[in-house]
């Protein structure tokens, strides 16, 4: 028996049959099949709620790693433990003050230092547009023109600039932009499910944890 | 003056520039025309469907970094949808502040000021972990999935959860997101499973690649970033924050196709130079 199903066949196995579990209620209707689908499921959702506090077990220890070998930048590193352990803890006692001081905390830093990083991304974009729509050849030409198109046909005043603009950029999106996303989607789909057929043949190695092969590919 | 001069203009003068396009419109709004588009209309068309009594997911898949774009389309949606009889669900599957931001966008447009009822005409389920395997798993079953609201209260004591067992009762899905991925999700696990309507909105980065799921009719339309917001506030005949930052966002793009312009009459010069090539900036 071990000579015919290994230690490598065995992931393989489960691999397959969860993923048909999966794969099989979406072509059939077959209500046993279709709760055993959904219990794995369910179940599947727990288990990603613990990787969440693996991500934050790794976080951790990687940080406290750095700083104890002063590491490059490993006064970052005490800034980032400092949070995530303020968060944690805030997070988890369970009182209105604490829960106040949660929101508190992260919707006037956290999300005030997201939105800044957001609105200098914007000024950055308006030098970018200055130095990077240089025409240059026949290529460029058509990526200036259309981003002109669209950006005039997208900007709220655009009509009163030029009439034609919304016309001009509705075709640009239903027809080449339209053609393109959709042979990048199929292509994607296609790609998806190669791998997927690849994966529960076990023939995708690196997916199973193979080490080996990833070592030889780096 | 030598045109390809206009190769070498200080950053600085483009960043004042759009400084003052944004800045100007805030302190004196300037009133430019919004024209309402096919797509908005679809999405407005999508909401008014929605039978009396029907169940609505708001799904505000975004973080921070993306209020700008997303929040008053979801306080423009919120707004829309406490005027009817609608029951209001929301989930996330993005962890990064979606239930607070939600909470923030109550706190704008407030339950009481439409008579609504927490637990009765609006829920919020907060996040939910797994990504993709979660949205297939509440669509199946949500009361085998989720036991509590964001708050703690038990689900079982919530009115509006008795008739929301799984995707099939959902009359309108809302996806609310700053990446292609989620529309996609609800794609694939409600609809194309469970029949489910799916409109919503998005960032104008994302916008252009969801465009063939409207044409094929899957998405009922969906908002690009805040100008489909403010068009979407203009239908629903309640003007706010997305209106206000219009002006501004004219006058930016004027910026940018100013610099656009600017920047290739210069390479014009350095070609017409009879040395010819182009100055590197």
């Amino acid at each position: 028996m071990t000579t015919v199903i290994g230690k490598k066949e065995i992931p393989v196995i489960i691999v397959a049959l969860l993923s048909l579990l999966m794969i099989v209620p979406f072509f059939i209707n077959a209500p046993a099949l279709n709760s055993m689908s959904t219990e794995v499921q369910r179940m599947l959702v727990p288990i990603a709620g613990f990787a969440l506090i693996l991500g934050g077990l790794n976080v951790t220890l990687r940080n406290i790693t750095k700083i104890s070998k002063r590491s490059k930048d490993w006064q970052f590193s005490i800034v980032l433990l400092a949070t995530f352990v303020f968060f944690l803890v805030v997070s988890l006692i369970p009182s209105p003050f604490f829960e106040n001081l949660y929101t508190m905390a992260y919707v006037t830093v956290l999300g005030k230092v997201n939105e800044a990083v957001m609105a200098l991304i914007a000024v950055f974009m308006a030098t970018m547009a200055y130095r990077g729509f240089k025409i240059k050849n026949f290529e460029t030409l058509l990526f200036t023109l259309s981003c002109l198109v669209v950006m005039i046909a997208n900007a709220p005043i655009g009509e009163a600039v030029w009439a034609g603009a919304p016309g001009a950029r509705n075709w640009i999106m239903d027809y080449p932009n339209m053609a393109g996303m959709r042979a990048l989607n199929i292509g994607i789909a296609l790609g998806i499910m190669a791998y997927g057929v690849r994966t529960m043949m076990g023939h995708e190695r690196i997916a199973l944890g193979d080490i080996e092969i990833k070592v030889k590919k780096e | 003056m030598k045109l390809e001069t206009l190769l070498k203009i200080d950053s600085r003068w483009i960043f004042l520039a759009f400084l003052l396009a944004v800045a100007i419109p805030i302190i004196r709004p300037i009133g430019l025309p919004l024209k309402i588009s096919e797509n908005t209309k679809q999405v407005y068309d999508a909401v008014e469907s929605v039978p009396d009594g029907g169940i609505v997911v708001l799904t505000p898949d975004f973080s921070y970094d993306n209020t700008g774009e997303l929040l008053p389309m979801l306080e423009t949606f919120l707004n829309h949808l406490f005027t009817k009889n609608i029951k209001v669900v929301s989930v996330s599957y993005y962890g990064a502040a979606s239930p607070l931001l939600m909470e923030t966008a109550m706190k704008s447009v407030g339950l009481e000021t439409y008579g609504k009822e927490y637990g009765v005409d609006f829920v919020n389920l907060g996040y939910i972990a797994g990504d993709e395997t979660a949205v297939a798993a509440f669509g199946a079953d949500v009361h085998a999935l989720v036991k509590v609201d964001h708050y703690g209260t038990p689900i079982s004591e919530l009115t509006i959860m008795e008739n929301l067992r799984s995707a099939e009762d959902i009359d309108l899905e809302i996806s609310l997101s700053a990446g292609m991925n989620y529309p996609e999700l609800y794609l694939r696990q409600w609809q194309t499973t469970f029949g489910t309507k799916v409109t919503g909105g998005s960032v104008g980065l994302i916008y252009a690649p969801l465009i063939p799921y409207i044409s094929s009719g899957q998405l009922l339309g969906y908002l690009p970033s805040m100008r489909g917001a403010a068009e979407y506030e203009l239908l629903s005949r309640k003007p706010a924050s997305a209106i206000v930052g219009m002006d501004s966002q004219s006058l930016v793009h004027l910026v940018f196709i100013a610099a656009i312009i600017l920047c290739n009459i210069g390479v014009l010069g350095s070609y017409l130079k009879p040395e010819g090539g182009e100055d590197e900036t």
